[in-house]
């Protein structure tokens, strides 16, 4: 099983036949103007290409690591059932909500499946004057 | 069909494939001295409803404050309103 995408966004959302939309795309910068900061929500479209040898239950794990540590970590399995035929890419959207950045700095948005890094999708968080400041 | 099932998240499974969206909620994996929440959680938790909540803060009888364009409101206001109400 591969990822054969993983695009942060502003909005993300798929249907059942495997299509999927983006909005703001490619998100790789965010700018605070104080921190920590806390980011409301963005969405995260990892698209998972899946064959026949993925048959039967895999280990899925998808984190966002900083410099200082873990932002957030979610594991679950992705099982693929028997009657599954071909390969198929499958768009799976995923909302991020109140993501907190303690720091400026490099961030990364892992995915892992069965142990093994897939991909990656490198954030920057950067801290920028204030407006009433700058004046 | 692929499921997903997700541990550690807001809500506990995906089935891929659907068109459904997984939602990850990265305040459950703030460290303890978190001390702050949306305006959604706080709804939430008081059990009020989010337009409620706005209506507070506008007036000047809920603490908050503004990160990006949402309103960010500390664990003590919580627990004030709950005292109170």
């Amino acid at each position: 099983m591969e990822v054969s995408d993983l695009i942060l966004a502003d909005y993300a959302a798929a249907n059942e036949r495997g299509k999927f939309t983006l909005v703001g795309a490619g998100i790789t910068e965010i700018n605070a103007i104080k921190l920590p900061c806390i980011h409301p929500i963005m969405f995260l479209m990892v698209r998972v290409k899946v064959t026949r040898q993925d048959l039967g239950r895999n280990r899925f794990d998808i984190r966002m690591i900083g410099e200082k540590g873990t932002v957030f970590k979610a594991e679950g399995n992705l099982d693929v059932p028997n009657e599954h035929e071909g390969e198929q890419l499958i768009p799976m959207p995923m909302q991020l909500v109140n993501m907190k950045f303690d720091d400026a700095g490099d961030y990364s948005v892992e995915v892992r499946i069965n142990g093994e890094l897939k991909q990656s999708q490198n954030l920057k968080i950067k801290l920028i004057p204030s407006p009433q400041n700058a004046a | 069909m692929v499921k997903l099932h997700i541990k550690n998240a807001s809500t506990s499974t995906l089935v891929a494939g659907s068109g459904e969206c997984q939602i990850i909620d990265g305040s459950t994996f703030w460290n303890c001295d978190r001390r702050e929440m949306s305006v959604t959680e706080f709804a939430d938790r008081a059990g009020i409803s989010r337009q409620a909540v706005v209506k507070m803060i506008s007036g000047g009888r809920l603490q908050a404050s503004m990160v990006g364009e949402q309103y960010i409101i500390p664990q003590e206001a919580l627990v004030r309103y709950l005292r109170t109400s």
